[in-house]
């Protein structure tokens, strides 16, 4: 946020370094429309980093206007809207700022331009070498102008940027209707993992876990009034599967291996309106049960008020998710981005089984790790999964 | 009846998607291990209902020890809840 230039109460929000690594950030999304009152500290709007999606809290409260439109690149430190007292106040600012170039991604490579385009068009132009000035829109290029001069002039060896995926079969169009388009957020999600999958090798196994130990802690606090979903205890299973096989704390870009430095594990949250969003709790190899619980219920709560920061979604080597609540009985997880493998449970069933020659009743639970085969083989991954299996079933509450 | 427990059953049926009868069978004994729809899910929508309907907010630690109605109505009797 930087002061007001000339209408007092007026100042311009920026965009804040979300990951050190990142020089820009995609903007999926406002959360406070033009004209909207935002409020200090609640999200302001939703962007993707290159390794997450999360909200920005607003710097300060006010009526806000945008100045850049969702889709476009935005470079750190580029002024994306202001917050004023009203909108005529900030209408006054803006009409008083002097004509002072904004910082821009072609501003920051030190590339110049005399066309007149968005940042997100220079982005997307810089990327697939194209010169802005054969694109051709009239007044401002943005984004799409430059997507649709890409879709007409394909560049050798660069994927699609067709936000369509492709043209539908001509014999399949009478038999189907146009369905809304993805949310910004689903989209950033798919494209996430569609590049993420393009460069694994996707392998999994699994392996029935004994829930009798884990099925009595979870009654015992629930018995006790304290409510807890099946998080704590896969986070617990997954250390033991990242302490059994150390490259699950590693992942793999081409042949490259980086390493994490400490153990953090992410796990899957679903907003209330169907948002997926991967908090990570960090330290997890040092945190009892208890502390593990209570970490899940702060990044959820966050996750449901709307207040998980990107960097809330930074760092982890593996998640962990669980459809406990349906009669799932395993499911094969996608792995995300910069990291080794997903650990997922179903719902916990009864099943007969044969233990010391006697049918026995026991409660039982699906997991499934799907890993990067490049990264490691299925001997490894099957003796990650079955220390995570010992470390349920040994669970001492 | 404590004044708030009717509130808290709507807050219950709204969180949870609960029918009527779900609902009227609520009372100030009911525990999270009574009721199947209680989940670790369902109840932080319970807590985002409650939080916006009492114009309050409850502290991490709080959260998943409001795993009964009558820890809920406590808890909104400590904030001052009118």
């Amino acid at each position: 946020m930087s002061p007001a230039d000339s209408v007092p109460g007026v100042v311009a929000v920026t965009m804040p370094q979300v990951n050190v690594n990142d020089e820009e950030v995609i903007l999926l999304g406002w959360h406070v429309p033009d004209g909207g009152q935002a409020v200090e500290g609640q999200p302001l709007c939703e962007v993707e980093t290159s390794k997450s999606v999360g909200d920005m809290p607003s710097p300060a409260s006010g009526i806000f206007r945008p100045i850049v439109e969702v889709g476009e690149v935005v470079a750190i430190g580029q002024t994306i809207g202001f917050l004023g007292p009203s909108l005529e106040a900030i209408e006054q600012h803006l009409a008083a700022r002097p004509r002072v170039a904004e910082p821009s991604n072609a501003g920051s490579r030190g590339l110049e331009t005399a066309v007149d385009a968005t940042a997100g068009a220079i982005e997307l132009a810089r990327r697939h070498g194209v010169d802005l000035a054969q694109v051709g829109a009239p007044g401002r290029i943005r984004r799409e102008d430059v997507e649709r001069y890409l879709a007409e002039h394909p560049v050798p060896g660069c994927e699609s940027t067709r936000p369509d995926g492709g043209e539908l079969p001509p014999l399949l169009a009478p038999l189907v209707d146009h369905g809304p388009e993805l949310s910004d957020h689903q989209w950033s999600v798919a494209r996430h993992l569609t590049v993420t999958q393009s460069r694994l090798v996707n392998a999994f196994v699994n392996m029935d876990v004994d829930m009798t130990a884990a099925g009595r802690w979870l009654d015992a606090r629930r018995q006790a009034g304290l409510v807890t979903g099946p998080i704590p205890f896969l986070l617990h299973a997954a250390v033991a599967a990242v302490r059994a096989v150390p490259p699950l704390a590693s992942f793999r870009l081409g042949r490259k291996v980086f390493s994490y430095h400490t153990p953090a594990i992410a796990f899957t949250a679903r907003s209330p309106d169907g948002r997926l969003f991967t908090p990570v709790v960090r330290s997890v190899d040092s945190q009892s049960l208890e502390d593990l619980a209570r970490q899940c219920v702060a990044l959820s709560m966050a996750v449901f008020r709307g207040q998980l920061k990107p960097a809330d979604q930074l760092g982890a080597c593996m998640t962990v998710s669980a459809l406990a609540d349906q009669p799932v009985r395993f499911h094969v997880g996608l792995q995300n981005a910069y990291q080794s493998a997903i650990l997922t449970a179903g719902a916990v069933r009864q099943t007969a089984t044969v233990r010391d020659g006697q049918l026995a009743v026991r409660a039982e639970m699906t997991l499934c790790l799907s890993y990067d085969h490049g990264l490691m083989d299925g001997w490894e991954a099957a003796a990650a999964l079955d220390a995570a299996r010992l470390a349920l079933e040994s669970l001492d509450v | 009846m404590t004044p708030h427990l009717d509130i808290v059953r709507q807050c219950m049926a709204r969180a949870m998607k609960l029918d009527d009868a779900a609902v009227s069978s609520i009372t100030e004994l009911t525990t999270a291990v009574q009721l199947s729809a209680w989940t670790s899910v369902t109840h932080l929508s319970l807590i985002l209902e409650l939080e916006k309907t009492f114009k309050i907010t409850f502290d991490n630690d709080e959260i998943v020890t409001l795993g009964s109605v009558a820890m809920i109505l406590e808890r909104l009797a400590a904030k001052g809840v009118k």
